[in-house]
């Protein structure tokens, strides 16, 4: 007879058999839908709702690379190190490495651990549990400077907070607000609700951004803008006609002055046809024949130098050096080959020929010379082959493409017109010359007068690329620190309220810092937020004052555009 | 319990909440580091498990001289105890997730749950019958019930005999008979009260007021025979009982290991 003790063991031997069993029945089981809801030994519990739909095709393995593999594989999963994150990797994207502390964003001295995605983000957490709920602890592993909370040990913000560059539109808030509009000139147009009388609540958010320059800047500044033209060619001084009277009167005919020169040329042709008849031998008729065929522009060109008087005293502009690829602007043996060509080339083609010149030395030249007509290009380009000034049917009121006596110009249409910006564009382009590109910038003189406000900038170090900061740039450009508007709005209240946590510092040297290219060397027109500003309301017993709260561990982060995709036709 | 009995436990227990008290603190240092705690306290509660398991094999080794037995138990219980605290340290929820794990933590709850009502069983019962002045092996009590039976049936014989009266007879085929069949009142002896004694004062001795002289002499023997067929009772419920909690406690051991190792392989190939 069997001993207590012996049915014990038989029943622990069965029991043993029994959680082998189920192992082996279900060990290796069905993922299920979206990772739910099949039972896998494997499954540690249901994923978040986030992430339960990507397992669908792929099950386990869309995270899990041993998953579904041999008993092999597994052996030699098991002694190797997981990379889950490469796997987090394939879908999720920053701005910078994903296994690098905050994307690597900040410059950090010595080595630096490899972070891991499942250091902070745990899953099969259940489908209502948070992927990105974080502690404050976990910020604290890796920061050195520990504190308790907000309110209570953390470290001043930054100099000129919220600031961490100079603005992209040259605004002094201060002049503006305190100084322009004490001007009995200005003071009707001075605004009345002063912050966010330029300044959008309706669509704060992160920033509250500035209302279109139409609704805020046009009532003082847009007069200025199409008092700046851009001077694309003038008709430069020549030593000796360089072009062939012949062929110009042939492609354009007679030029303006040469037909009026025909009503006078009649009378004397009649006169001379009279004295030949009467046998007048007191006139040399050959002279008179000569004379008459230079006023019709049909005689034989000049020979001697001394002969030819430009119509022109002009040198060539900067762009129009640009645009020939000369030399020397002042120089007419340097540019009076190039700019024989393109006069005649316009006569032939009209504007085609600066375009074609243009896009030898530019991508954007379509853009440079948009809505250039044709004709005129043509007209001006007779005229001044015929060594006469070009005179407009009608001067210019509306703006655009439009030329004078000697000069082709282009007046800006209104704000952000896209030809000035074109060729500001070009302007702050590497291997532009030097006096392009100070002639389009240039605050008192430059094209559309944009340069005045529109700030130049070179971020990041100088491989990168100088630009035009056409738009209202983002203030707050701040990877890692997130803050709403709008809830602060509506809490303070709408106007002055900003001023509550903006106040002006009206010792700032903030014009100083749009001198150079250099953004970040900047004065801020505000003094800095102070910490105890936020602190009146986030602390303790008070507000929500958690580290994620205001800051983003993440930088840039985003999905790759083909799961977005792949969930939409699920 | 004697002082001397009880350092044992106050040895491991000190040495228990030391070791637990590092791992708390290590678990927070690694959990600041943003590594996972769950792998230094998952492969010490593994190490604790498969401890807790040698105990039962260590009985079987009685041959070799590797400690006392209640050394043993203490440390058992200890470790149980620590394994427990660690579990909800390594888990960190009540009730995990997955289902599997939901097996596991079930199994190993319930593991837990015997070993404690085990142990409980183990302090209480043993006392209880040393109170009834009887030692009985276990083993031997169905022998020994049957003797008692064998010998209450005799004496109903010669009462009838010597008395010439069959009441007494009568009462044992009436009555009696079915007390002294098998082990009676199970429940009540489990628990410690008196259902035995009191059907003996009443339904059980209710002839006693209706036979003469001579059957009550044989009437009383009868009634002591009785009494101490209660108690043989009692010890065949209360060592069952601690035999039998077992077949509970180490089944599922076995069962909380089996599925243990199984989540050890499928989080290092899946996870580490």
């Amino acid at each position: 007879m069997r001993s207590l003790r012996g049915y014990r063991g038989r029943l622990s031997l069965l029991m043993g058999a029994f959680v082998i069993a189920i192992i082996a029945a279900f060990g290796f089981g069905e993922d299920g839908v979206n990772g739910v809801s099949a039972f896998n030994t494997a499954n540690p519990g249901d994923l978040s709702a986030a992430h339960a739909n990507f397992t669908k095709d792929v099950g386990c393995a869309a995270c899990h690379e041993a998953h579904d593999k041999t008993a092999t594989q597994w052996i030699q999963a098991a002694w190797t190190p997981g990379n889950l994150s490469k796997k987090c990797s394939s879908c999720h994207t920053f701005d910078g490495p994903a296994e690098s502390p905050h994307n690597k964003t900040f410059k950090i001295d010595g080595a630096v651990a490899k972070t891991e995605c499942a250091m902070c983000h745990t899953e099969h957490k259940g489908a209502g549990a948070s992927v990105v709920a974080m502690s404050d602890q976990q910020c604290h592993a890796c920061h050195e400077k520990k504190f308790t909370s907000f309110s209570d040990g953390h470290p001043k913000f930054s100099k000129d907070f919220p600031s961490r560059r100079r603005t992209a539109i040259l605004f002094n808030h201060t002049s503006h607000l305190d100084k322009h509009f004490q001007n009995k000139r200005y003071v009707d147009k001075a605004p009345k609700q002063r912050c966010v009388a330029c300044h959008d609540t309706a669509l704060a958010d992160r920033n509250v951004p500035v209302r279109a320059f139409e609704k805020t800047c046009a009532a003082c500044h847009e007069s200025q803008i199409a008092k700046r033209d851009l001077q694309l060619l003038t008709f430069p001084e020549f030593e000796a006609n360089p072009f062939d009277p012949a062929e110009i009167l042939a492609a354009c005919g007679l030029t303006k002055a040469a037909q009026e020169e025909v009503g006078e040329l009649s009378s004397d042709l009649a006169k001379n046809l009279a004295d030949l008849q009467d046998g007048d031998g007191s006139k040399d008729l050959t002279a008179r024949v000569n004379e008459m065929k230079a006023k019709l522009g049909l005689g034989d060109p000049p020979t001697a130098v001394e002969e030819y008087e430009s119509v022109s005293t002009e040198t060539l502009p900067p762009l129009a050096v640009l645009l020939l690829g000369v030399e020397d602007g002042e120089d007419p043996e340097s540019y009076t080959g190039p700019m024989r060509d393109l006069v005649n080339a316009m006569i032939e083609s009209g504007d085609e020929a600066v375009l074609e010149l243009l896009s030898e030395r530019t991508k954007s030249a379509k853009q440079l010379l948009a809505g250039m007509s044709p004709e005129l290009a043509r007209s001006v380009a007779c005229a001044w082959a015929g060594n006469q000034e070009y005179e407009a049917p009608s001067e210019s009121s509306l703006g655009g493409w439009f030329a004078d006596e000697l000069s082709i110009n282009y007046r800006p249409l209104r704000h952000g017109d896209p030809v000035v910006r074109g060729w500001l564009d070009l302007a702050v382009v590497a291997g532009t010359p030097d006096d392009v590109r100070n002639l389009l910038l240039s605050k008192s003189e430059g094209a559309g007068a944009c340069a005045k406000c529109h700030s130049v900038s070179r971020e990041g170090g100088a491989d990168k690329a100088v630009k035009v900061e056409w738009q209202f740039g983002a203030q707050s450009d701040q990877r890692h620190v997130r803050y709403q508007h709008k809830p602060h709005l509506n809490l303070l209240g709408l106007g002055a309220s900003c001023e509550t946590c903006h106040t002006l510092n009206p010792d700032a040297e903030y014009d100083a810092g749009f001198k150079h290219i250099d953004p970040l060397n900047f004065a801020s027109n505000f003094k800095s937020i102070e910490n105890k500003t936020c602190a009146t309301c986030h602390a303790k017993d008070k507000v929500k004052q958690e580290c994620t709260l205001c800051h983003e561990y993440h930088n840039d982060h985003s999905i790759r555009k083909k799961v977005v995709s792949n969930i939409q036709e699920k | 319990m004697s002082r001397r009995s009880k350092l044992p436990k106050i040895f491991f227990g000190l040495i228990s909440i030391v070791v637990f008290g590092a791992l708390f603190w290590q678990s927070k240092v690694i959990m600041l580091r943003l590594g996972e705690p769950a792998i230094l306290t998952g492969y010490t509660l593994m190490a604790s498990m498969l401890l807790l398991g040698f105990f039962n094999f260590r009985k079987k080794l009685s041959m070799i001289p590797i400690g006392r037995a209640s050394t043993w138990l203490a440390f058992h219980v200890v470790l149980g105890v620590f394994a427990l605290a660690l579990f909800g340290l390594h888990v960190g929820v009540f009730w995990p997730q997955g289902l599997y794990e939901q097996m596991l933590a079930g199994s190993f709850y319930m593991v837990s749950l015997s070993g404690v009502v085990g142990y409980a069983l183990q302090r209480s019962l043993p006392r209880r019958l040393t109170q009834t002045g009887v030692e009985i092996i276990y083993e031997r009590i169905p022998a020994e019930l049957a003797e008692i039976r064998e010998r209450v049936e005799a004496l109903v014989l010669e009462c009838t005999e010597k008395s010439g009266s069959d009441t007494v007879a009568q009462h044992y085929m009436g009555t009696l008979n079915w007390y002294f069949q098998k082990p009676r009142f199970r429940l009540s002896h489990f628990v410690g009260g008196d259902a035995g004694g009191y059907w003996l004062r009443g339904p059980g001795g209710a002839a006693r007021r209706y036979i003469n002289d001579v059957e009550k002499e044989y009437f009383d023997q009868i009634i002591a025979l009785a009494e101490l067929k209660s108690l043989v009772d009692r010890h065949f419920v209360c060592q069952g009982v601690m035999k039998k909690w077992l077949f509970l406690h180490i089944p599922l051991a076995v069962a909380v290991i089996a599925l243990a190792i199984w989540h050890l392989i499928l989080v290092n190939v899946y996870v580490i």
